[in-house]
């Protein structure tokens, strides 16, 4: 146990922390160097697309140190994008110490002090590395100054690297040996160890990562998780290099990974305690906190038949990301199906994209709100993520929607058309620098309803491509919003209603109609399609019915080919909605859902 | 219990039609159709064992157009039929025509054999309509077809065909009210509808043919509906009128109502225990699958129980008799039973859902909402 260090590297997104964990890893030795790819922890295709970090990963790697010693470490690199924040708390709940890597032209920013907070609330040793040193922008001595300045840390324990480079990474490895503390813990203890993260998988069941804090664990023993209750028995355990490897036991100070024939997705919980039943401990750990969605969106299965699969799908998925949350619901239009909660847009669009490749689901998502909170006439204030809550408007005394601190990185040229949009979207309090020659920062306070809707898409196509933004929440601050409701043939569809600032309201309301009408065949009846504030229609459009239909002789009996039509769109239906007698694609709820707010 | 039917195809024609996209080929060769004849009584007698405890009350000789063959080719094909098949004494015998060379003794020949019905393609009573339509009889010949077969007392079917590009109300008026007169027993009117891989379909393709609008078409079919109600006639599918019950074509109704059927002949289609088979559409591999003992059958497939009622609902559109909802199998139907109901689409009769006038102009689109 003493030779074992665990640590992670934390930082603001992009400073270099999946750089510098390959840099450690390959200074290793375990992958030859032909295997070898860049950022080679981002493993999901997704985190390769987007050249960002997702998920913390976790490796093992052995080093022999300059006092003879060899040494296991347990590095796990971390996201560090904002919508990730969770995935770095978890990941600190195993280390005893980090890396802090703080970009040395961008300096100290938003993630690197939330990030830093976290690791000094658990207590752990703090590593300063300065990285990109090799960058003709880095500012040392500027980066040194904020770290003792804003991040209170002594700036003379910094390690200057390279991750890309390579250089000093002797150095950090030698600090992470000798000022990291050694797991703590007593192997003669009952087991207790901590699950950080699981995943499934089709062969073997459930795979739970986890720290031991006391105590071992080997295949054979009986476990129980505590939370949950129930009872396995372990068949496999090992420790995660590039892939899993097992080994004999897994004893106090470890990070590795279990398999017990876990089946049952719904047994494990991110954060629970395993302890042995013949040997258990009376107290489990403190776990995690709940992570506290911002952004609130319903999943649909696009075919209703495939509701099962899609529930199985986000019970897996759940293990994999233990910041997403669901529950329930169903709707009139688009069937059954769930409400979720997600950090932010970002992570929104990952799980639509794991949920679609990983798990091969096809789904709808409605369009993403943010959380409300209503004063009504009896004092009381409710929260609300879900248009379908919405309270009775003659009782709404006060409404507050979540404002962000907005900060945009562009280069200088497109200033004027972001500034715009930033008017457009209610942006207020705007402040601008420059962070170095023709590239600048802007600052300003907006609505997170308006960052959530096509701020990312818009400003890419404004800036080309060049410019990229980061918030955080601010504070709740009064606001004037409305329910928008859709009608069809005087049906509401609950799936398109949504709670909007007013007076953005007459126009998406002019933009759902006409989209609807675009999507929406002709059919044997008339279809009105109404947008509603309230009982007041405030846009409307009209599809007017065929006036027949081919009428086809079913000549010397043959009923067949009809019927193969028919079974042709029986087929063509399960993608469709009826709403009353109006049949509506799934692709129209879908086009509706990806308005841009022109 | 009700009695299946018989379906004999003659896949031969003068010249093909430039709308029309039935199987049958253009040919006059008598060793080709002497062949059929022959392949047609092997066919006949491969089902002699299907025909065993069955009494048939329908047979429908259609095409194609059996007026190519000779009275001894009709001869064979219908003594071949008595050999191996019984009938009931009131079989209703079908057999299409056109009004070219339509003679007393061609007719009275027919009635020998037991024809009692005549559904004759006329298609127009209007020349211009005619040679528009490329049919090689003239407004004259249809009239005194239509004579000839009256005043031997057989039930008597007119096909017409409307909704020609240019024709106006007023002229497809005309053209039932001449078609009335004549007191056909039944007359099918269809619409011109232009099929994909037929002449008429290539120019349309190539934009040298506009079928009329939708709201014309839509116009003329409630015109025809109205005309021929007045004139007392039952519309009793979406394009069949007869004068009462009695002359509904019992053996289309087969069809509509998943009566057992046996289709014989090259394209012709079965119909028997949940069970629907096809032929081959190939004269020559018909004959000589036929020749060589084998049944000329293409395909044939199971109904599953979804097929059923998948078939109940669609065919059920399409009768004045509609559809049991106790057959609608989907859920939460009532809404749309209700609204289509409100809009004229259908009325309820105990717990029959009887498509009206505008149900039946729809009747290809309705199903959709049942399935
Ligand atoms: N010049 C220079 N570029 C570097 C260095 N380290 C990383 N980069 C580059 O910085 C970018 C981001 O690197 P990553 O290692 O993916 O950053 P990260 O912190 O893991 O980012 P997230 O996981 O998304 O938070 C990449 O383009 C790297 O090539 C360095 O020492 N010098
Ligand atoms: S005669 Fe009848 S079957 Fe023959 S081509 Fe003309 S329409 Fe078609
Ligand atoms: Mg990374």
């Amino acid at each position: 146990m003493e030779n074992i260090r665990n640590f992670s590297i934390i930082a603001h997104i992009d400073h270099g922390k999946s750089t510098l964990a390959d840099r450690i890893i390959q200074h290793s030795g375990i992958i030859p160097e032909r295997e070898f790819r860049n950022q080679i922890l981002d493993n999901m295709d997704i985190e390769r697309e987007r050249g960002i970090t997702i998920k913390s990963q976790t490796i093992n790697l052995p080093y022999k140190a300059k006092d003879g010693k060899e040494y296991l470490l347990n590095l796990i690199d971390t996201p560090g994008h904002v919508d990730f924040h969770y995935e770095v708390s978890r990941a600190l709940a195993s280390c005893e110490g980090v890396l802090l890597v703080i970009d040395a032209s961008q300096g100290v920013e938003a993630q690197t002090i939330a990030n830093l907070f976290v690791a000094m609330e658990e207590n752990l040793k703090i590593i300063p590395v300065i990285n990109k040193i090799d960058l003709p922008t880095a500012d040392i001595d500027k980066v040194k100054q904020q770290i003792e300045k804003e991040l209170d840390l002594n700036p003379n324990d910094a390690i200057l690297c390279s991750a890309k480079e390579g250089i000093g990474i002797e150095n950090i490895l030698e600090a992470i040996v000798n000022q990291i503390p050694p797991p703590r813990g007593n192997i003669d203890k009952p087991l207790t160890g901590l699950v950080f993260d699981a995943r499934y998988d089709i062969f073997r069941g459930t795979v739970v990562s986890c720290r031991i804090f006391d105590g071992k664990i080997k295949p054979g023993d009986s476990i129980i998780f505590m939370s949950t209750n129930s009872k396995f028995i372990v068949e496999e355990v090992g420790i995660f290099r590039l892939n899993k490897v097992s080994v004999r036991e897994l004893s106090v100070g470890s990070v590795g990974y279990i398999i017990a024939g876990i089946k049952d997705v719904n047994e494990v919980k991110i954060g629970d305690t395993i302890t042995l039943f013949n040997n258990p401990v009376s107290l489990s750990l403190a776990g995690f906190r709940e992570s506290k969605p911002v952004v609130f969106s319903s999943i649909y299965p696009v075919s209703s038949e495939d509701y099962e699969s899609l529930k199985d799908a986000l019970a897996k998925y759940k293990l994999n990301d233990a910041a997403f949350v669901y529950q329930k619901d169903s709707s009139v239009a688009l069937g059954l199906g769930f409400r979720c909660g997600f950090l932010g847009l970002l992570h929104l669009e990952v799980v639509q994209e794991r949920l679609e490749k990983e798990f091969n689901q096809s789904i709808i998502m409605t369009i993403p709100t943010v959380q409300y909170r209503f004063t009504i006439s009896d004092g009381q204030t409710l929260t609300i993520d879900n248009p379908l809550y919405y309270p009775d408007p003659s009782k709404i005394k006060k409404c507050e929607e979540p404002y962000v601190n907005m900060t945009i990185y562009t280069p200088e040229k497109y200033f004027g058309a972001i500034m715009k949009m930033c008017i457009d979207k209610r942006g207020i309090n705007s402040k601008f620098n420059y962070i170095r020659q023709g590239q600048m920062e802007i600052h300003f306070e907006i609505p997170l309803s308006e960052v959530i809707f096509d701020f990312h898409d818009k400003l890419k196509s404004l800036t080309q491509g060049y410019g990229s933004f980061d918030y955080e929440f601010s504070e709740y601050r009064e606001s004037d919003v409305v329910k928008l409701d859709i009608l069809i043939n005087g049906d509401k569809i609950d799936a398109l209603s949504m709670i909007i600032y007013k007076e953005n309201a007459y126009k998406r309301a002019r933009g759902v109609c006409e989209k609807l009408k675009e999507t929406i065949p002709r059919q044997q009846i008339r279809i009105d399609i109404q947008a509603a504030i309230g009982s007041k229609i405030i846009s409307r459009s009209t599809i007017s019915p065929f006036r027949k239909d081919v009428i086809a002789k079913c000549y010397g009996g043959d009923i067949t080919r009809k019927r193969k039509l028919l079974e042709k769109q029986k087929e063509g239906k399960k993608k469709m909605k009826v709403v009353g007698s109006a049949i509506i694609p799934q692709n129209a709820f879908i086009a509706v859902l990806k308005i841009e707010n022109e | 219990m009700n009695k299946p039917g018989i379906y004999i195809h003659i896949p031969f024609c003068k010249e093909k039609c430039p709308y029309c996209d039935f199987y049958s080929i253009s040919c006059q060769k008598q060793n080709i159709i002497e062949e059929f004849i022959y392949s047609l009584g092997k066919e006949i007698f491969f089902y002699q064992n299907l025909g065993k405890n069955k009494i048939f009350d329908t047979i429908y000789i259609g095409g194609g157009s059996p007026d190519i063959l000779n009275e001894k080719q009709i001869f064979t094909i219908v003594k071949n039929l008595y050999s191996t098949f019984k009938f009931s004494s009131d079989t209703e015998f079908t057999i299409e025509l056109n009004p070219q060379n339509i003679t007393r003794e061609k007719i009275m020949f027919l009635k020998d054999i037991g024809v009692n019905r005549i559904s004759l393609g006329v298609q127009s009573l209007d020349e211009k309509d005619l040679k528009f339509l490329c049919r090689h009889h003239s407004v004259l010949s249809g009239q005194k077809a239509i004579e000839i077969i009256r005043s031997l007392d057989m039930a008597l079917n007119i096909d017409l065909i409307y909704a020609l590009p240019y024709q106006t109300k007023k002229m497809w008026l005309k053209i039932l009210n001449d078609a009335v007169i004549c007191e056909p027993q039944h007359i099918s009117a269809y619409q011109l509808t232009i099929k994909d891989n037929t002449p008429f379909g290539i120019m349309k393709m190539e934009k040298s043919f506009k079928e009329s609008s939708e709201k014309k078409q839509a116009e003329l079919f409630f015109l025809t509906s109205d005309f021929l109600e007045e004139k007392g006639f039952i519309h009793y599918e979406v394009s069949n009128f007869a004068i009462n019950e009695k002359y509904f074509c019992r053996h289309n109704m087969k069809y509509w109502q998943r009566i057992f059927y046996l289709g014989l002949g090259p394209s012709a289609h079965s119909f028997f225990n949940e069970e629907r088979w096809s032929n081959y559409s190939d004269v020559e591999k018909y004959c000589s699958l036929c020749k060589t003992n084998i049944l000329p059958m293409e395909k044939k497939e199971k109904l599953t129980k979804q097929q059923t009622n998948l078939e109940k609902i669609y065919l059920g559109f399409r009768t004045k008799m509609g559809i049991s909802e106790k057959d609608l199998y989907i859920d939460n139907t009532e809404k749309i039973v209700e609204q289509l109901e409100n809009q004229g689409f259908i009325n309820i009769i105990n717990h029959q859902i009887i498509p009206t006038k505008k149900g039946f102009l729809f009747s290809g689109g309705l199903p959709f909402y049942f399935i």
